[in-house]
């Protein structure tokens, strides 16, 4: 197993936020110079966040671009109380959820309910299946759009719970409990073909 | 809190347990003992073997974002977005202009105030025939009318941004005391919130 310190993507985060931090000051003063920069570093993270909620890669770019917008104009209410990518995401949120509203899909649907209960399949057969990457996504991709969400901001951007509670607006157990049905969720996909 | 042990054997606590080990979130301690506790417990192995995948799979950017064409499309509404925040900024602009006007005429009056003891002869320095007034927000056109016929005055400009309006005495070269007994009039109405003879 690697050590901790070999993969501690919270090392890297500390710089990033730093920068967004600095970005958005500068951001907040009309510099356009600096809001490339930042959408240069966000870019990915806003439209992958959104991709993961919504599963549409056109509605995903216009929620990045709105999220955007909303920096330019907003950049001046960032006030340091939370890091600058949690205020960020934060906003996007806010914009996914007002395109699935549009939409008519509501954001707590609960998709993966029909995944069906199958006979536990042995651990090896779920990390077979697993090693898959398009099997994985594919998973990924009937989960509910909260579990989906909890699990992007868990282990794509690599978010504390405290963080993804913030985004989420709700509190930090009910991220824990989410994360837990979600990877419950997704191991009754895997375990789908493996039976 | 759930002490180490808990974590371990409530399936949400060691669940939140092993995503923190996995995104590199874990204090050394926790990790040492989930790496322990691992060892000795294969379900937890491929768990934590499970949840490294799904990581590694998440991680993974195989699409590629049309950067340069997202920053164009950005960088033109940004201009939209800047011009209509200056616009809206200089919103104020005719309001603070009339409420500096208010300032300027108040001070105006209480400066002439000053230099005016009361002691003045009469028909010295003729005054200015005409009045500055606002009429309170509740004030009906009827009850203004009845008011302006009253006391034999008519508008003659307004209302300014401030809301304020020029009045005139209808009566031709009207005497200090005939404007001051107007304006004192004036005050007592309550269709009026604020009256003085124009500087």
């Amino acid at each position: 197993m690697d050590s901790l310190a070999d993969r501690n993507p919270a090392g890297n985060e500390a710089p990033l936020d730093q920068q967004l931090g600095q970005l958005l000051a500068r951001v907040s003063a009309g510099d356009q110079g600096a809001m490339e920069q930042l959408y240069r570093l966000c870019q990915s993270r806003v439209y992958r966040f959104a991709r993961s909620r919504m599963n549409d890669s056109f509605a995903a770019a216009d929620v990045l671009h709105e999220t955007m917008i909303e920096v330019w104009r907003g950049a001046s209410r960032f006030e340091g109380r939370s890091r600058a990518l949690t205020w960020i995401l934060g906003i996007a949120n806010h914009k996914v959820m007002d395109h699935l509203r549009k939409q008519n899909r509501h954001p707590s649907q609960e998709l993966d309910e029909s995944l069906p209960d199958v006979e536990s399949p042995t651990a090896e057969a779920l990390l077979e299946q697993a090693q898959s990457r398009t099997r994985m996504l594919e998973c990924l991709s009937r989960l509910s759009e909260k579990h989906r969400m909890v699990l992007h901001l868990a282990f794509y951007q690599d978010l504390p719970y405290g963080e993804i509670a913030a985004i989420v607006g709700c509190p930090e157990g009910t991220v824990k409990t989410r994360v837990f049905h979600a990877k419950e969720a997704l191991k009754r996909c895997l375990a789908q073909k493996t039976v | 809190m759930p002490g180490p042990e808990d974590s371990l054997n409530d399936p949400v606590e060691r669940s939140a347990l092993i995503a923190a080990l996995v995104t590199g979130r874990c204090t050394p301690d926790e990790a040492r003992r989930l790496q322990q506790a691992s060892r000795r417990d294969p379900q937890l192995a491929r768990e934590i073997e499970l949840m490294e995948l799904l990581r590694r799979h998440m991680q993974i950017e195989t699409e590629e974002l049309p950067l340069e064409w997202g920053w164009q499309r950005l960088k033109r509404d940004l201009r939209n977005v800047r011009e209509s925040r200056a616009a809206s900024q200089f919103r104020w602009l005719p309001a603070a202009s009339a409420a500096l006007l208010l300032l300027c005429v108040v001070q105006g009056v209480l400066l002439w105030k000053q230099e005016d003891p009361g002691l003045r002869l009469l028909g010295a320095d003729a005054p200015s025939e005409h009045l500055q007034l606002s009429f309170s927000l509740q004030a009906t056109e009827s009850e203004i009318q009845a008011l302006l016929r009253d006391v034999g005055a008519e508008i003659v400009a307004g209302p300014s941004s401030a809301g304020l309006y020029r009045l005139r005495l209808r009566k031709p070269e009207p005497t200090r005391e005939e404007i001051e007994a107007a304006i004192h009039r004036l005050r007592a109405d309550s269709a009026v919130s604020y009256v003085d003879q124009e500087p």
